[in-house]
């Protein structure tokens, strides 16, 4: 699978597929070199010591994963922020779960919406009209007789799977999580979950007296996280619940050594005992009884070997995030309540502060070993003013780096040039301007040809620019690999400064900086980072 | 990085006053019950079925696009269809804005909101209801009477959650969607 989780990073370089560029968060940088992370206020002088390595690929995003923090005037990737959870909803009905009871429903849809055991599609409700077949799939079912004769079971529009096929059927077509809850309530897993939350519960009554009475401040949040999320945990596997309640206990116990020895706990339910008896049996009847890996970990309560013992279950809620810097606290995302709306009360991304870097010609085709390429790299400018950027390669940063520079010699498989390593971008603007000064275009254009050798093209406010790539044999570093291509890519260091130079139209603007750079973010505070780009895979053996 | 320009014959396509490009060379049916936003490109071979309308009653749209989709090689558009209280019948089908359809794939949803990008080789069911800003991956098959909530990305056969979309989503595919009608599909100078 391409994808892992919600942060949105993938688990192999090799299954990016290039050309990307992508950027690299100060967080990394402050996890390698704690020390002088506090010595500058703005950060942007320890970033130039070290570029991404190729190991690095997992602490590198595209834009639209980074956020920016405006309070740190740094980057924020999806590993360096905080998240709380806005609401909780159901995906299926989409209907807002109030947060008191999402723990009485147990994290999942207490409405109508299931999920196939089978095949984790959603269910749909059918309805069965014939009263002959009623009847007799009734009396089947030991369920009680129906008023109208109607009944209504869940049908997997994916695979075929109907809840008739495990005897389950249901009176009404509405509520069906509340229709099922005298079932699931008398579930031993969940009995069993019950009773160790009540003795827990008694437990950390004793504990948290006990702590008063010895005048010890130990919160009861923190004794109380510690005890809760084992037991919960555990409770799910009936076999460890005593294990577990032992274990915890006598932590707990020695913690509180002065008070009484709490009474043992005594499990409802004996945990089954492992019966080779019905393995063997489904070794005899084959493959096709037995549940995937995939369907046992989808019903966690009891991890059913066979495919009858599988049911549907309740469909897990989701939810809505909002997000922190881990470093100033600030919100970087708020999404609005709703949990059908779209919009965000704030949204901090990076791509509304920082250039968004694009490679604008697909130079996989035109890679060959030790032939140079040109590439064209554009820089967008999203912000309302002009911006200066100057870019530098490992081969030019690494003399005034520590002596790390070989090593990234090393493993990076191509020589970089970059003809135009300064140059500027005009600023954004909103889109009516740009049609009012259609006229003078051409002169634009002009101008920026003359100003620099490197730049391809300068347009509203994007610059695009030169690059000279010759990819290079590594020196058997990364040979260990087991696929014979490589991924052709480099790392760049970009630096953002306010553009000195006044620029021609904005003179007049000038004149009054308060009311031009009104946006909120008045002080533009240099920044600069490190970019991977990848540009293709070369096969190793070639040429 | 860039998607590469997309070059057609200026003879292929009707451009429509509000910017609809829509190709000779698909099947449009029913186009009075056919309403496109202004700026969707229908390229070549697609069928879009306007004619599978709801039995009875006068004028109804069938199929409603928004602006700036994209319509990809040889996809087709038809209508759900079911039979509800013993009467069979079609229902309406409704594109938000900023909608991408990848070459191949086969949508009869019911409701397709904003920025929604579907890849290639999909096939999304009957009455499937896809809120705004999600991502299919190609070659995705999502069953009838699914519902896909915001930010989303759904892969596999049957689809599932497999990650989540940022939340600058909705500016990247609108930048996306006006990059490809201004920029990537141009025509060409016979």
């Amino acid at each position: 699978m391409t994808y892992r989780d919600e942060a949105g990073f993938v688990v192999e370089d090799v299954l990016i597929p290039p050309p990307y560029v992508y950027y690299q968060c100060h967080c990394h940088q402050q996890a390698r070199i704690p020390s002088n992370t506090q010595t500058t206020p703005t950060g942007h002088d320890d970033e130039t010591t070290e570029p991404p390595r190729t190991a690095d690929i997992l602490s590198l995003f595209p834009i639209s994963r980074t956020y920016y923090c405006d309070h740190c005037h740094q980057l924020r990737c999806p590993l360096c922020i905080s998240e709380e959870i806005a609401c909780y909803y159901c995906p299926n009905c989409l209907f807002e779960v109030p947060t008191a009871s999402v723990k009485a429903e147990k994290n999942r849809c207490g409405r109508n919406c299931f999920e196939c055991p089978e095949c984790q599609n959603t269910l749909t409700v059918v309805s069965l009209v014939d009263p002959a077949a009623t009847g007799t799939a009734e009396t089947a079912a030991g369920g009680t007789a129906p008023a109208t004769g109607n009944t209504h079971y869940l049908s997997c529009g994916a695979c075929r799977w109907d809840s008739l096929e495990i005897g389950l059927q249901f009176e009404r077509p509405t509520g069906l999580a509340t229709q099922l809850q005298p079932v699931e309530e008398g579930r031993a897993d969940v009995r069993e979950f019950e009773n160790l939350r009540l003795h827990f519960e008694k437990l950390l009554k004793v504990k948290d007296n006990a702590n008063n009475q010895f005048g010890l401040l130990r919160g009861r949040g923190a004794g109380g996280a510690g005890l809760n999320l084992p037991s919960s945990l555990l409770a799910s596997i009936p076999g460890l619940a005593s294990l577990a309640s032992f274990g915890n206990r006598s932590a707990a116990s020695s913690t509180t050594s002065r008070d009484a020895r709490p009474e043992n706990y005594v499990p409802l339910t004996e945990p089954p005992l492992s019966d080779d008896t019905e393995r063997v049996q489904l070794v005899r009847e084959g493959a096709k009884n037995v549940t995937t890996l995939r369907q046992r970990m989808n019903q966690p309560n009891d991890n059913p070997m066979q495919k009858s013992a599988l049911y549907p279950q309740r469909i897990q809620l989701r939810t809505k995030r909002s997000k922190r810097c881990r470093k100033c606290e600030h919100i970087l995302v708020k999404p609005e309540q709703k949990a059908q709306s779209t919009r965000f009360k704030i949204k901090l991304m990076a791509s509304h502060f920082i250039p968004t870097i694009s490679i604008v010609n697909s130079p996989l085709s035109d890679l060959k070993w030790d032939t140079p390429t040109r590439i064209i790299m554009k820089f967008s400018n999203p912000l309302e003013r002009r911006i200066a950027i100057s870019l530098a390669t490992t081969q030019s940063a690494s003399t005034s780096s520590r002596q790390a520079g070989d090593s990234f010699q090393a493993e990076s498989n191509c020589e970089v040039t970059v003809v135009a390593p300064n140059f500027t971008v005009d600023p954004a603007k909103e889109i009516w301007e740009y049609d009012e000064e259609g006229t003078e275009q051409p002169e634009k254009d002009s101008r920026g040809a003359a100003s620099a050798v490197g730049i391809h093209e300068r347009d509203k406010n994007i610059t695009s620019i030169l690059v000279h790539v010759t990819p290079r044999r590594t020196r058997g570093v990364a040979s260990s690999r087991s696929s014979n291509q490589e991924v052709i890519r480099f790392p760049l260091l970009v630096t953002v400064k306010q553009a000195d130079e006044v620029p021609v139209e904005s003179q007049v603007t000038s004149a009054n900086p308060e009311e031009s750079s009104g946006t909120g973010h008045n002080k533009f505070e240099p920044l600069s980072f490190w970019v991977m780009v990848g540009l293709g895979r070369l096969a190793r053996s070639n040429g | 990085m860039e998607p590469p320009i997309t070059y057609y014959t200026k003879a292929e396509y009707i451009e429509t006053d509000t910017g609809n490009k829509v190709s000779r060379k698909s099947v449009i049916c029913g186009s009075q019950n056919i309403v496109l936003g202004g700026k969707t490109i229908i390229q070549t071979e697609c069928i879009v079925r306007g004619d599978l309308r709801r039995t009875g009653g006068g004028h109804a749209v069938v199929i409603a696009i928004g602006r700036y989709c994209l319509l990809s090689q040889r996809c087709i558009l038809r209508p759900p269809y079911k039979t509800y209280k013993g009467v069979f019948n079609y229902y309406p089908m409704k594109i938000g804005d900023h909608v991408v359809i990848g070459e191949d794939s086969v949508v009869e949803a019911a409701q397709i909101g904003s920025h929604v990008h579907i890849g290639k080789d999909c096939v999304i069911g009957r009455f499937v209801i896809i809120k705004d800003c999600c991502k299919i991956l190609d070659g995705t098959v999502i069953p009838p009477n699914t519902v896909i909530p915001s930010f989303s990305v759904y892969g596999g056969n049957p689809g599932r959650l497999v990650d989540e979309l940022p939340e600058s989503t909705q500016e990247l595919y609108e930048a996306r969607t006006k990059q490809f009608y201004y920029e990537k599909f141009i025509a060409e100078h016979a």
